[in-house]
């Protein structure tokens, strides 16, 4: 696109109520954020977060497997994207199988859209992609307070394409100003003839019918083992036409994944990684929060904050930091690992807690020592 | 997918917190909180029963 066109383009975006900074719906389209990994192998058994932040994986009843992972490659301005790799074809497609590459959004950060109402404003998604050959896959956005969706295909092929689509306003079923996912941006790629058996429409709006999701003729990823997808710059913005990917400060696309999911570690380390050798007196285990004994070799206590307050009351995993034990916290001074729990008197939710040690600490001058993972996805 | 009931420190059972087997994570039991959303649905089905704490 030429820089008048770029102009114009973004000119009749804010004019159409889009804004010139955090114009972006999506979180982490640049796929630069990954605290939970770098690299899931096996992935299909079940959905989930596995590496890069923000974005779901979901399955069903797929015999496939693939690895998803954030890797150092991107079109022009992109240093990372995520790369999906098929490791286990499956070609036998049950009728109700479907794999999808998914963010959910909250719905008070939708209402700019004034989807449901007279004022209703189009929605442009961006992304590049490629992939091992040339293949065609779905996009669709899943308004997921009222049932409604709006679906195209797009294609991919061996070079980094940008895909630009535009999706007109829905003046039926507003979204709720909460914090739910009311929307959702998806990607699917595979799927079974529940939702390929339909007549499939291009970019309209209209109430879920599932076997109306996803066009008959579209790739199945799990069709080789040879199938991979990349993609990266993902873009949800209002308008009608695809701007420039807003590019922001890696601190910033931190902060907002934090909101979903945040952990102790420090950043490139994972839970459940042992972090130092075993070593009595070794306290080398960098970022692990602390609890204290307060004179009682029963019951220790630490406490959380949350450096952005999350979603909602969050999902707590807790790990020893120098074992590496899920569910146990370390006693570093005495090298063992003992029992923690949230607080009785003091949850965790939005913003932090308390924490406390279960079972007996050797000595009340020991240190106490525990790292966590805190989850509040849609 | 398994959820076990936790005591609290009075040994009393919480009503704030399950604990879902598979990575013990504690769960709070907060309608906005989707894996407690999910094990609502899991609950539901006929044979689902959440085991009572240790």
């Amino acid at each position: 696109m030429s820089k008048a066109a770029e102009l114009a383009a973004l000119i009749a975006n804010v004019n159409n109520g889009s804004s010139l900074g955090n114009k972006n719906l999506v979180i982490n389209g640049a796929m630069n954020v990954a605290q939970r990994g770098t690299s899931g192998a096996g992935l299909g058994a079940s959905a989930g977060y596995f590496t890069v932040d923000r974005w779901d994986m979901y399955f069903t009843g797929t015999a496939g497997r693939l690895t998803q992972a954030q890797i150092a490659d991107g079109p022009s301005g992109f240093a990372n994207c995520m790369k999906l790799s098929c490791t286990t074809a499956d070609t036998s497609i049950a009728a109700g199988e479907n794999v999808i590459l998914q963010q959910h959004i909250e719905g008070q950060n939708c209402q700019a859209l004034c989807k449901g109402t007279a004022d209703a404003k189009p929605i442009t998604v961006s992304f590049w992609v490629k992939g091992n050959a040339s293949a065609t896959y779905t996009c669709g956005l899943w308004d997921n307070d009222n049932s409604r969706q709006n679906n195209q295909t797009f294609a991919v092929t061996t070079s980094w394409n940008r895909i630009e689509l535009t999706f007109p306003a829905d003046t039926t079923g507003a979204l709720d100003d909460d914090t739910a996912n009311s929307l959702g941006f998806y990607i699917y790629l595979q799927a079974g003839s529940t939702y390929t058996g339909g007549t499939f429409t291009s970019g309209t709006w209209a109430s879920v019918t599932n076997a109306n999701t996803v066009k008959s003729d579209q790739t199945q990823f799990f069709d080789s083992t040879s199938r991979t997808f990349f993609i990266t710059g993902v873009q949800m913005e209002i308008g009608e036409k695809a701007t420039e990917f807003e590019h922001e400060p890696f601190s910033t696309t931190l902060s907002k994944c934090e909101r979903y999911f945040k952990t102790s570690y420090e950043y490139g380390t994972y839970a459940g990684d042992v972090l130092s050798p075993t070593g009595s007196g070794s306290t080398s285990t960098a970022g692990c929060l602390n609890m204290t004994t307060a004179g009682n070799i029963n019951r220790a206590f630490g406490s959380i904050q949350f450096s952005v307050k999350m979603r909602d009351a969050p999902t707590m995993v807790f790990y020893a930091p120098e074992s590496g034990t899920n569910d146990k916290a370390r006693d570093i001074t005495s090298d063992v690992d003992i029992g923690i729990d949230p607080q009785d008197n003091c949850t965790i939710g939005e913003g932090g807690g308390g924490v406390q040690s279960t079972g007996t600490i050797n000595a009340v001058t020991d240190t106490l020592g525990y790292h966590y993972t805190a989850t509040s996805e849609l | 997918m398994a959820y076990k009931k936790v005591k609290e420190s009075t040994g009393d059972i919480s009503t704030l917190y399950i604990k879902r087997e598979s990575d013990n994570a504690r769960i709070p039991t907060k309608e906005g909180n989707t894996d407690y959303q999910e094990y609502l649905r899991w609950v539901k089905i006929d044979g689902n029963k959440i085991k009572d704490a240790d």
